[in-house]
């Protein structure tokens, strides 16, 4: 093999080498063959003669010796595109229209591509990824399958669990920065233990990770910071290792940086800073809670162990803890999903559906060069049919022809290339932040390698059928016809029939799963979330557990807030919350029924349970449906009293009127309900309103609260910095947390849609351009090559109205059999994106007919615009063209 | 299609007696052109025209290999030798042709 490898590589690289060799070798023979002759008796010039006589064609055996060796290919590829580039370049035109459509198809794919490659494909940058898993509750019970665990089920799992190497457990954290001196600023972080680093098999960059110790209750304050913010707010200080900050009024010692790029956990935004999980006193109670659920899993399965044996390990050990703790363990077992697949596991079906609308954008700028490509080749005919005549093959014009589409292809992905970074840029700008992972997009080697194959396969798919139908141009016929264009070949008309069927059917498809999602989006903006969006403020605030340490004193620093800000000028109503919708982290309880049979351990429903004060649901325009709203008069020595929502008086009351009955939540004392309020679409408004319920914040103080604030008529945003000056004047050095509109959360919580929305409709658009286009070039093309015949129908006394319909007729024929396909296309292809949708069925009616309609007027505008150029076809000229 | 699928059966019995004449030693093209006449009784000849581009594609299937080497007097020429792969080449080929004619032999003695 390296023998022959040599040689062709030889006879290429020393081409006149290799033919000198040739030459001699037949030359010797030629000799030898005449010394013959000669010895038998002819004169020299005969023997000669005879000689050449007898070889039988010297230039002949020549090319058969050198195709014998296999460099024709490579030769002749040079040749090809020496011909192809000087044939793109004469027609500049036709080259930049092919150029640009494919550099839209091939760079819209690698945009996407490179975003599916970044969040599902590239595998997390820890050490040995595949090893990675998380671990969940899961409830027999319910179903739910991704509950957080308890810290004592956590250190249960880990010491009896033989299969992983090491366990971690992680939970988000947020704290105030207040030292070293700047600005206090409100941080996320995750309280992590112990095991995280070396579990990921990452070591900070400088100082180092927390010791058991440290993750112990009662271990020593420390803290990992990210490197963003050693850049930030340590100005890079190599030094910073060994100082003591205040977080979360806490001093604590600074014991490593990590690596710049480290997030953990993975899908959030940002992380600032790791403290050790059970080092902090005022959180041993919750630690001590095998009910309170709250800690992701992480796990590294031990080299060899598989996924199955792991999580067949862990039911035993579910099983025994749930003997072991009736109470809390009854029904939980626990799921292992790999950590990858945790993560991004909930974008991979929209991914994938952009990934194939974006393919099917592709085609349909295939259809549209092929369609060119068709067009050009009827134009070339002559040139083809010399080629023919002068002897060549039909495969060898097919690769020629071939040749010339891959370079146009090749072009255009590296135009598309261009507008892929392009394109990524948006993307990364305009992506939800939900999307995983979305920063480390880029243009990496595999996605250069995609654009590559896929701009090859490009120019195969638009070039082939091409390039076969101009291969088999007669010999003589367009010869014979002196170039005159007369009326082309009924086969060609059925191939460009065939594009703008396909490109019509693949345009329908698109658009009606972009409408899917129009709709989908609209009616989701249309739910009513159970309260009022617009003129509303938020603002969170914490106050210093130093210097508020008692439930009433926090309540009191929280009235005279709430005071001030109601006096505000522009201001109708000001409340707080502990948890606002779409925002935060859940608090749930379990309570009982008073005078009802208790349900029974472990299977007492848990209720979202929300502080607030009287004025909330006025400000947040929650609506009271029943009884009366919290008061000032509701304090902590008068009757304690409960809220509920209309979710939960279905649930529990159906029927029969809640107010006046009393709820035990948890170990606390009875609370009455008074009211009743509208429910709230909480998580999202695509969640089902859930039962929940309200409690004064005046009879159940917290430390943390959100500010909500209606503005009166103003644009609400305005009322910020007056907010913020209410705060201080009470507390001056409170810090203020994110200030943020009610309807910028909103926008924040359907951005996942509304980008998929975007991107989707953006296809589609393009989709129904290149479709209109692509139809409009068949018809133009199709009307000047039946120029002479419309001109004999005009100088027969055709009307205007009789050519145009002759026309569109012609174009609308298939265009409608495309819509049809592609009806019956879309019907099939919409079980894929129903779980993308909301509030709208995959076959819905009135999408299908909406973008039918649309897609087939713009068929006939592409249609109608030619036509009425033929009717402008002057007979006398046309005819005088023969 | 006819034509081309005679021409592939000589180009391979070209390609057979090439090999089974190399077996000897090295030969040039003159050479192997002259064996054949004679070890045929002058019943089989072979063009050169069929004869080196057959030697070039046995060369670039590895089937022989070449090098350059004086001739008899004295005179530079290409000279062709048999190489493992072509031994082996030859053998099979060798079997499958001898099953041919015994066929045809057999076919033309009794039918």
């Amino acid at each position: 093999m390296p023998g022959r490898l040599w040689r062709r590589l030889r006879a290429l690289l020393f081409k006149r080498a290799a033919e000198r060799e040739l030459d001699a070798e037949l030359r010797y023979h030629l000799e030898r063959e005449t010394e013959q002759n000669v010895a038998a008796g002819m004169t020299a010039l005969e023997a000669r003669r005879a000689a050449l006589r007898g070889f039988g064609g010297v230039e002949q055996s020549r090319e058969e010796c050198r195709d014998a060796r296999g460099v024709r290919v490579v030769e002749e590829l040079w040749q090809d595109l020496r011909y192809g580039v000087r044939m793109l370049r004469k027609n500049p035109g036709f080259t930049l229209v092919a150029v640009f459509t494919l550099a839209l198809g091939i760079g819209a794919n690698t945009a996407i591509f490179s975003v599916v490659n970044a969040v599902l494909l590239r595998p997390l940058s820890f050490a040995n990824p595949e090893r990675l898993v998380t671990l969940w509750g899961k409830s027999t019970d319910t179903g739910a399958d991704r509950i957080p665990l308890s810290y004592l089920n956590f250190t249960d799992y880990k010491n009896q669990a033989q299969s992983f190497e090491h366990v971690a457990a992680c939970d988000t954290s947020e704290a105030v920065l207040t030292s070293p001196d700047g600005e206090p600023e409100s941080l996320n972080g995750a309280r992590v233990s112990a095991d995280l680093f070396p579990l990921l098999g990452v070591a900070p960059a400088l100082g180092r990770a927390f010791s058991a110790e440290e993750d112990r209750p009662g271990g020593a304050a420390v803290v990992v910071i990210s490197h963003g913010l050693w850049q930030r707010r340590f100005a890079s200080d190599p030094q910073v290792v060994g100082r003591e900050i205040v977080l979360g009024e806490r001093s604590t010692k600074v014991v490593g940086v990590m690596q710049q790029g480290f997030t953990f956990p993975v899908e959030e935004e940002r992380a600032d800073y790791w403290v050790p999980l059970a080092g902090d006193p005022n959180r041993a109670q919750l630690l001590s809670n095998r009910h309170g659920k709250f800690l992701t899993i992480v796990a590294r399965l031990k080299p060899g162990v598989r996924p199955e044996q792991a999580e067949a390990e862990m039911e035993v050990i579910a099983r025994r803890l749930e003997a072991q703790y009736p109470d809390a363990n009854t029904g939980w077992r626990t799921r292992l999903v790999p950590l990858q697949e945790d993560i991004v596991g909930g974008v991979r079906p929209a991914l994938l559906i952009l990934l194939g609308a974006v393919a099917l954008v592709l085609l349909i700028a295939c259809a549209n060069v092929a369609n060119l490509l068709l067009a050009r080749a009827g134009a070339r005919g002559r040139e083809i049919a010399i080629r023919r005549a002068l002897g060549a093959g039909r495969a060898r014009i097919v690769r020629q022809l071939l040749t010339e589409s891959l370079l146009l292809s090749l072009a255009g992905g590296g135009l598309g290339l261009l507008l892929a970074e392009w394109l990524i840029d948006v993307i990364v700008a305009a992506g939800p932040a939900s999307l995983p992972r979305l920063a480390d997009v880029n243009l990496d080697a595999k996605v250069l390698g995609f654009t590559l194959i896929v701009s090859a396969l490009t120019g195969l798919v638009f070039g082939l059928a091409p390039a076969f139908r101009a291969s088999k141009t007669g010999l003589g016929e367009p010869l014979k016809e002196g170039g005159r264009s007369s009326t082309e070949g009924a086969r060609r008309n059925s191939l460009r029939g065939l594009l703008v069927v396909s490109e019509v059917a693949l345009s329908l498809m698109l658009l009606v799963g972009a409408g899917l999602l129009i709709k989908s989006f609209v009616r989701l903006l249309r739910t009513d979330p159970g309260y009022q969006t617009e003129r509303v403020l938020t603002a969170s605030l914490s106050l210093s557990k130093t210097k508020y340490p008692e439930p009433e004193q926090q309540a009191a620093a929280y009235q005279q807030v709430l005071r001030r800000v109601a006096a505000l000028p522009g201001v109708e109503a000001a409340g707080a919350a502990s948890l606002l919708p779409l925002g935060g982290r859940d608090s749930y309880n379990v309570f009982q029924i008073e005078g009802r049979a208790p349900f029974a351990a472990g299977q007492g429903p848990n209720v979202r349970s929300q502080v607030v004060s009287p004025d909330y649901f006025r400000a947040m325009g929650i609506q009271l449906r029943r009884g009366r709203s919290f008061t000032e008069g509701d304090t902590k020595d008068s009757r304690q009293v409960v809220i509920i929502n209309e979710a939960f008086a279905r649930r529990h009351f159906s029927g029969e009127d809640p107010v006046a009955e009393r709820l035990v939540i948890g170990d606390e004392p009875p609370r009455e309900i008074v009211g009743v309020v509208g429910s709230v679409r909480h998580r999202g408004l695509e969640e089902e309103p859930q039962p929940e319920f309200y409690v004064s914040y005046l009879q159940a103080p917290r430390s943390r609260l959100s500010l909500v604030v209606r503005a009166a008529s103003i644009d609400p945003a305005k009322l910020a910095d007056a907010v913020r000056g209410a705060v201080r004047e009470v507390e001056k050095d409170q810090l203020v947390g994110e200030v943020r509109t009610m309807d910028t959360l909103v926008a924040h919580s359907v951005a996942p849609r509304r980008f998929q929305m975007l991107l989707m409709g953006s296809f589609a658009a393009v989709a129904l351009l290149l479709a209109g286009v692509g139809i409009y070039g068949v018809m133009a093309y199709a009307v000047t090559q039946r120029r002479h015949e419309i001109g004999v129908r005009l100088a027969l006394g055709a009307q205007r109205g009789d050519v145009i319909r002759l026309v569109v007729r012609q174009g609308m024929t298939p265009a409608l059999l495309g819509a049809g396909i592609g009806l019956i296309g879309a019907f099939a292809g919409t079980r894929v994106i129903e779980s993308l949708l909301y509030g709208v069925s995959a076959g819905d009616p009135l999408v299908f007919a909406g973008v039918s309609v649309l897609l087939l007027l713009t068929a006939l505008l592409a249609c109608y615009l030619p036509a009425r150029r033929a009717t402008g076809i002057d007979p006398a000229i046309a005819l005088r063209h023969e | 299609m006819k034509k081309h699928k005679t021409a592939e059966l000589i180009q391979g019995a070209v390609e057979l007696l090439a090999l089974r004449i190399l077996r000897s030693g090295p030969l040039n093209g003159w050479d192997i052109m002259q064996r054949i006449r004679i070890v045929s009784g002058e019943v089989l000849s072979v063009t050169p025209g069929a004869l080196y581009p057959a030697l070039h594609r046995l060369e670039e299937r590895g089937l022989i290999a070449a090098e350059w080497g004086a001739s008899e007097n004295n005179r530079q020429a290409k000279f062709y030798k048999l190489t493992a792969a072509g031994r082996k080449q030859l053998e099979a080929e060798r079997e499958t042709w001898e099953r041919f004619a015994g066929a045809v032999e057999a076919i033309l003695r009794d039918a």
